[in-house]
């Protein structure tokens, strides 16, 4: 197998006391999706823009590409953060209001000095193109669009440098169903034709079922579990893991009580409980997990399913 | 029935005169049992909501039809009627718990409010029914939380506490608009559950008005699909599901992504839902629909129901039973 295109090893992220993100490892390969799910304050978010290099880690190593990121100078940064994007949930507060679409798709070309103004504007078509709008677009605003619509030009942005990852964080969540379908499929294609990696952050398991290769999925800052989207939804083996998919409210009829699934919210990260940060809304936990927290480890040698549970064996 | 409306129209006048945004919208509730309203943004099922309660938004205003409680008229009762009815008879959860809460009073004393309005309680007495209120929708240490402030809550607590404060009076009918949409998905199951037992233990009749086909699975009874200000389907909860007849729905339902199917791609709807403004006298979803044929531009469909199925708005459709 080549070098991933993501390595991240051991990352943390710190906010004064609170540990967001604690001593996380992925790999990313090109033209892979690997999904991030979790519930607010779980820290995808943090370990999203980690990964896109918009917040420096508090400790651990992350390379893109084989390019160490960490401890870089801005201007050591400038050639790396060409191959990382981002597409954020709300399209309206990430484009700039009072800019034409040609220019917020001319800006990253403009930044990197790349090519004529010609060659620019050539470049925003194609651009447009790829994201199924029209060349009529350039010369219009954000507020024209609707919000589908702005999601492709924030998508178009991203693509503008052929980066290689892209970090999408919710990046369907505030559309309609319908609306919604057309942006999956739109990720979908560019990450075929042009061989992208995603990190797919998302609370909306239905939409990772979708459209992850793999998922990892965080509470409380950790990764408990990372497996494929087969073996994930297959055999789902952390008890946090397991609580998350029978949440997941089925398309079927007859009303009916789920039945209780997990027992209060999560802890404040500020005050994480001790050993495993899941054992007081466990039905499983014991004393050892009370004490000791459990590694993220795989669960055979044939096997790429990792857990970070003491009882990963025990099953359901 | 315990809430009907008829022929509802909701719009807003503008420099073109008036703009409907609802049109032609029937529903009716039993006591006890929970209709879930469908649909995507802006096809008008908030506006349906705040109709009910007489809460139109400034710009709004109904221009024709009937809402009635138990047979009483709701347009027809003056300001001090309404004040009885609503968060009497009639309650409300919204989506965003925080911006329903107000942030300077404890959610005791939010409780304790209605009770004091409308159930003729004294002071100590609508402290201790707020307590066991919010002791009935499940949170911990009752005594303790009245005294929290919002802020100081967690957002599946926060919608615990909307809730208590729905149920302070025992309303014969909670309308929940999208109750569930700003929660984590185990927070969302727990609130859920709630709701069903309560309806168990009170009777209440719900409103439920949500995007989210899976959501709407687990607590309906009825379906009534919204789509660009109209009602294009209704029926039960297992009809709806099971055999959707409407293009439209059919097409919502493929298009959602779920955990017990996966396709390589999801079949999508082209296009947008038209604006109030773009509306004409065909049928509102024909530019969007792989079956239309030249009738659905001449005529809107009538929602009716043809050889024993569900009531249905679509020409190709009826034509074809």
């Amino acid at each position: 197998m080549s070098d991933p295109l993501v390595n991240a090893v051991g990352l943390s992220r710190r906010f004064g006391d609170v540990v967001a993100v604690n001593e996380v490892s992925m790999q990313i390969e090109s033209g892979e999706t690997l999904a991030l799910v979790g519930e607010s304050g779980s820290g995808k978010t943090t370990l999203g823009r980690m990964l896109s290099l918009l917040l420096p880690p508090s400790a651990g190593t992350l390379e893109i590409a084989g390019n160490n990121v960490v401890g870089l100078s801005r201007r050591a940064l400038k050639p790396v953060r060409r191959n990382v994007q981002m597409i954020f949930q709300d399209p309206v507060s990430s484009l700039n209001p009072r800019q034409t679409v040609a220019n917020i798709l001319t800006e990253p070309l403009r930044n990197y000095r790349l090519g004529s103004h010609t060659e620019q504007t050539a470049r925003a078509i194609e651009l447009l193109d790829a994201v199924g709008l029209p060349e009529e677009t350039l010369q219009r605003y954000p507020h024209e669009f609707s919000g589908g619509q702005r999601q492709r030009i924030t998508i178009a942005r991203a693509l503008a440098l052929n980066p290689g990852f892209i970090v999408a964080d919710e990046p369907v969540s505030a559309l309609d169903v319908s609306v919604q379908s057309q942006i999956l499929n739109l990720l979908a294609d560019l990450k075929e034709r042009y061989q992208l990696a995603y990190l797919f952050i998302s609370h909306d398991l239905a939409v990772v079922h979708h459209i992850a290769d793999r998922i990892a999925v965080m509470y409380l800052g950790n990764i408990v579990e990372l497996a494929t989207r087969e073996d994930l939804f297959r055999s789902p083996t952390h008890p946090y893991t397991q609580a998350l998919l029978k949440s997941v409210p089925e398309i079927r009829p007859g009303k009916r009580r789920l039945g209780q699934v997990l027992q209060g919210d999560p802890p404040s990260p500020a005050n994480p409980p001790s050993g495993c940060r899941f054992h007081p809304r466990c039905p499983r936990a014991t004393d050892l997990c009370r004490t000791k927290a459990p590694e993220l480890e795989t669960r055979s040698a044939t096997s790429s399913h990792q857990v970070a549970c003491h009882h990963a064996d025990t099953g359901a | 029935m315990l809430l009907e409306i008829e022929d509802l129209h909701i719009g807003f006048d503008s420099d073109q005169g008036f703009v409907p945004v609802v049109e032609a919208v029937n529903l009716a509730i039993a006591r006890g049992s929970t209709l879930a309203l469908v649909g995507e943004s802006g096809c008008g099922k908030s506006l349906i909501a705040s109709s009910i309660m007489q809460l139109l938004p400034p710009f709004g205003r109904v221009n024709r039809g009937v809402i009635s409680l138990d047979g009483q008229n709701l347009a027809s009762l003056d300001e001090r009627s309404l004040q009885k009815i609503r968060g009497n008879r009639i309650a409300m959860i919204f989506q965003e718990p925080m911006s329903a809460l107000n942030p300077v009073f404890t959610v005791g004393a939010q409780i304790a409010e209605s009770l004091l309005l409308h159930m003729e309680l004294d002071n100590k007495a609508a402290r201790q029914r707020s307590i066991e209120l919010l002791e009935s929708v499940g949170i911990p240490d009752p005594q303790v939380r009245a005294g929290n402030y919002p802020h100081e809550l967690s957002g599946g607590m926060r919608q615990r506490v909307l809730i208590a404060m729905a149920l302070a009076c025992e309303p014969d009918l909670i309308i929940a608009d999208e109750p569930t949409t700003a929660l984590d998905v185990t927070i969302q199951a727990q609130i859920l559950d709630l709701l069903h037992d309560l309806q168990e233990r009170h009777g209440a009749a719900i409103l439920f008005i949500s995007h989210d086909f899976g959501v709407v699975s687990q607590m309906a009874d009825d379906i009534a699909v919204m789509y660009a200000g109209r009602i294009i389907e209704q029926g039960s909860a297992a009809e709806i599901l099971e055999s959707p007849t409407h293009p439209y729905t059919r097409a919502l339902l493929a298009t959602t992504p779920r955990l017990d199917h996966k396709a390589d791609r999801l079949p999508a709807i082209v296009g947008r839902v038209p604006s109030p403004f773009e509306r004409d006298a065909g049928c509102h979803f024909r530019k969007r629909c792989d079956h239309a044929v030249a009738q659905c531009a001449a005529s809107y469909p009538e929602l009716i129901a043809r050889g024993g199925s569900h009531p249905c708005a679509c020409h190709v459709v009826n034509a074809n039973v």
